[in-house]
């Protein structure tokens, strides 16, 4: 890797691009793609390497991220003539994004989440909030949306869509990436709840016996989701392990969720009738070994005796 | 030489690199920007540019424009008759930009860098370099839109610079493009690409429309849009006059002659950003998702650059200033950016003496992948899941390869399906191409193909499909989809093509001129009818006399005439 890009090895971001940067105008990327392939290689694993001990890979972002940036831009005379004459002045625009915010919040304490979801949606559409500052507001917007569990899972997934919280969070892209990830896994506990209810409610007129016991995927699916929403009668469980089994790994994962929908106690008991059931038996069969070697010198012994006894 | 085309939806322009810097070419008009509009003229004349454009109101059945939109598909577009593809129109106006190139260098051109919007898809770029070839013209090089725009600005970090982090926002008339580049040591390197290649100007003018036929319209009874009645040319004209007229002014009116009389209707600032604002929105997500995939926070940026005629809007400008808390760099005209930025490329190509300190790299804007199927928690098989090979924004030319096995037992064919999006399930992608692939019979999970994909700077994709067991290759050229066209398909086009009669290029600025003056007779009414009639015969017959002199003094005082009354002109 070093060798490739000619330098010792070192932690400095700049060396490294300064020796990638050399070695690039030396190759042709379009006439030898295999070339430029074996720097780039090179390159990102120097960069990776060096970037290891930083949150971040470019140092600057660290370093400048509590600056305050609007000063730059304005000491520039041609940006400047670049504003139309119309254009707000940042004291309006500042006292602009201030009543946005106190709007938000205001709907936010109580509880009016899609209000404050589509003023924030309106406000950033029209360009009165930065950037950064609307993730802030957003976040608070969330963390109200996620205080309130009793929240219906429509609503609650229609606000994550406004305010654009339901893609996946890649990164270190922003400081709410905890938060967002609670979304995102509140998001997926919601789906797959509204999963296991429409299974539990699928009408499913003809099984019989044998569906029981042979398990018809669709018959111990439908029994499965019934069993954990508790609508079914516990003793089935033996039949459907293979369905739990995989239905319970997933409530765990969603359980912060789900606490007050399915009854913890509920999965206990399912978790109880499906687990020790493997090592159970392996027990019984050892049992039974014993019982039948007893059984057997019991027998021996009978035999014998009677034999002797004659 | 090479040279450099920006080959928009709106506007179409042509430049090349000549000793240090970036120039234009004028049209035969004398403008740098020509009209990506196609026309045909009654007597079967192909007509591009402004003439064209002015015709796109008084004949809509015969003039065809925002092409682009629909490059990669097989959607027809109709000049009378004749059917075109949006490549061959494409072309058409290629053509006419090298005609110009050449009389401008006296020399004939060959080889072309074209820009694309950098989210253009597979077929998309295809199209285009389709496009370029059916223009005659070899296109070495397919360059991104955002990316042109900062070469044009020389932000490619001079080896003595300060390494910077651009964001580059080019809102044109079809597509919207934003790009994280990071320049260093004179290396320019894209970070990160997104955009949305459905939203551009032309949305913002359909929405005026829109709102234009849910009030006055509905009221005078116009027909609605998709009865394709000719009033729209008219009105869609009207509308963009609008849309650019509240980029200074505070309203602005539409006039539309209907059933002799005038339908007047004022829009104001405020009511254009209500309409507009779904629009807005929309431009956010892309912006967020640059920024998401270059590991990038807004503060960290040292400049924004805009690029495309859009963005002179100041709606959006105040939407970038705010959501950045800065103002963007905008002191090239945004309309002439990208086709500088083309020129300079061109040179880079070239090996220009003063561009070889300069390098770029690009990334792939799409991530690129296969179909798969695999076992979940339950047991059950998943089909279609979409398993990715070039991450998007991974830096180009790139290869990387994975290895999947077969899942039946004695399975003999493992189907190599090729798919291009972000989706889990391959359902919501993009299908480029699939291939088979023969494996010899063994139980499930035992055999195994190395799928490799090479994506080469041009965004151009090869896919190759090894058996790891016999060594058994397949390759995969993705040819034959939907809307890209065959080698031998391009060959029979290019005859087609050929057979057109293009209207002699001399002769340009009287046809313009007529364009607008029919154009003008159809859309005023009464007593400037009649004038704008009188001078348009008076013209022509100048025209007749074939005294070269006197036409070009006729066509003067007819422009000032025309002008005196039409004061909306714009490019």
């Amino acid at each position: 890797m070093w060798q490739e890009l000619g330098i010792e090895p070192t932690v400095d971001p700049a060396a490294i691009r300064r020796a990638y940067a050399a070695r690039l105008k030396a190759i042709d990327a379009d006439l030898d793609p295999g070339a430029f392939r074996t720097l780039r290689g090179a390159f990102e694993s120097a960069i990776a390497r060096a970037a290891r001990p930083l949150p971040h890979p470019m140092p600057r972002v660290s370093a400048e991220g509590d600056a305050k940036p609007e000063k730059e831009p304005r000491t520039e005379p041609l940006l400047i003539s670049a504003i139309p004459h119309h254009e707000r002045t940042l004291e309006e625009a500042e006292s602009e994004s201030a009543r946005v915010r106190e709007q938000v919040r205001r709907d936010t304490a109580a509880q009016k989440f899609e209000a404050a979801a589509s003023h924030l949606v309106s406000a950033s559409a029209r360009g009165l909030l930065p950037l950064s500052d609307e993730e802030e507001v957003a976040a608070e917007v969330m963390t109200g949306v996620m205080a309130d569990p009793k929240l219906p899972p429509e609503r609650f997934r229609e606000i994550a869509k406004q305010l654009h919280w339901d893609g996946p969070v890649r990164w270190d892209s922003t400081p709410h990436d905890t938060l967002r990830q609670q979304v995102r896994e509140r998001l997926e506990a919601e789906v797959w709840y509204a999963e296991i209810v429409e299974q539990a409610a699928r009408h499913n007129p003809d099984f019989n016996l044998r569906d029981r016991i042979w398990g018809n995927p669709w018959h111990a699916e439908k029994t499965a989701a019934m069993m954990l929403l508790g609508k079914a009668p516990i003793w089935r469980a033996r039949f459907y392990k293979r369905w739990l089994q995989p239905m319970v790994i997933q409530y765990d994962r969603h359980q912060p969720w789900l606490k007050d929908r399915i009854d913890p106690a509920h999965v206990d008991w399912l978790r109880n009738a499906t687990r020790p059931s493997r090592p159970a038996q392996k027990k019984t069969s050892n049992r039974r070994l014993v019982w039948l070697i007893i059984f057997i010198v019991v027998i021996l012994r009978l035999v014998a005796s009677a034999l002797l006894g004659q | 030489m090479i040279v450099g085309i920006d080959l928009g939806t709106t506007n179409s322009l042509i430049g090349y690199w000549r000793n240090g810097e970036a120039t234009l070419v004028p049209n035969a008009l004398g403008h740098f920007l020509t009209p990506s509009c196609v026309s045909m003229s009654d007597d079967g004349q192909i007509l591009v540019g402004l003439a064209a454009r002015e015709r796109l109101a008084s004949h809509p059945a015969r003039t065809a424009a925002a092409f682009k939109r629909h490059m990669g598909t097989d959607r027809l577009h109709f000049l009378g008759e004749k059917g075109f593809r949006p490549e061959e129109l494409s072309a058409l106006v290629l053509r006419s930009l090298k005609s110009d190139a050449e009389t401008v260098l006296g020399e004939s051109v060959q080889e072309a860098v074209i820009t694309v919007p950098a989210y253009f898809s597979d077929a998309q770029r295809k199209a285009t370099k389709a496009a370029g070839e059916l223009a005659g013209l070899k296109v070495e090089f397919l360059l991104t839109e955002p990316t042109a725009a900062a070469l044009a600005y020389g932000l490619t970090g001079a080896p003595d610079s300060d390494e910077k982090t651009l964001l580059v926002v080019d809102l044109g008339g079809g597509t919207f493009d934003v790009s994280v580049l990071h320049c260093f040591e004179g290396v320019t390197e894209v970070r990160a690409t997104a955009g949305d290649s459905w939203l551009g100007g032309e949305d913002f003018v359909d929405a005026i429309e829109a709102a234009f036929m849910a009030g006055p319209g509905r009221g005078a009874a116009i027909p609605a849009v998709s009865s394709g009645a000719p009033i729209h040319g008219v009105l869609r004209r009207q509308a963009e006059l609008a849309k650019r007229a509240l980029s200074d002014a505070d309203e602005a009116t539409l006039d539309l002659p209907y059933q002799d009389k005038v339908i007047s209707w004022t829009l104001s600032r405020d009511t254009f950003e209500r309409i507009s604002e779904p629009l807005l929105v929309r431009l956010r997500a892309p912006i967020e998702r640059a920024l998401r995939d270059a590991r990038m926070r807004p503060e960290a940026l040292s400049q924004i650059v805009f690029a495309g005629g859009a963005t002179r809007m100041p709606m959006f400008r105040r939407l970038i200033a705010r959501l950045f808390q800065r103002l963007p760099v905008q002191h090239i005209n945004p309309d002439e950016v990208v086709g500088r930025g083309a020129a300079v490329r061109a040179g880079m190509r070239m090996r220009d003496a003063d561009l070889r300190e300069s390098v770029l790299t690009e990334v792939s804007p799409f991530t690129l992948g296969i179909e798969t199927s695999d076992d979940d928690a339950g047991g059950r098989r998943i089909y279609g899941l979409f398993s990715p090979i070039i991450e998007r924004n991974t830096v180009i030319p790139a290869s990387r390869s994975k290895v999947f096995s077969t899942i039946e037992d004695n399975q003999g064919v493992i189907s190599v399906r090729v798919f291009q999006g972000e989706a889990r399930f391959t359902k919501d992608n993009i299908l480029l191409g699939a291939c088979k692939v023969r494996v010899p019979p063994a139980p499930a999970g035992k055999e195994s193909i190395d799928v490799r994909f090479s994506y080469d700077t041009s965004g151009l994709l090869e896919v190759e499909a090894t058996v790891l067991s016999t060594k058994h290759r397949a390759s995969l050229v993705i040819e034959g989809n939907a809307g890209v066209l065959s080698p031998a398909e391009i060959q029979k086009r290019l005859e087609a093509l050929a057979k057109l009669k293009v209207h002699p290029r001399e002769q340009a600025e009287n046809t313009a001129m007529i364009a607008r003056a029919e154009r003008l007779y159809e859309e005023r009414l009464g007593h400037v009818r009649d004038q704008v009639g009188k001078w348009l015969t008076e013209f022509l017959n100048r025209i007749e006399e074939q005294d070269p002199n006197a036409i070009e003094r006729a066509r003067a005082v007819l422009a000032e005439r025309l002008d005196r009354i039409d004061d909306k002109f714009f490019l």
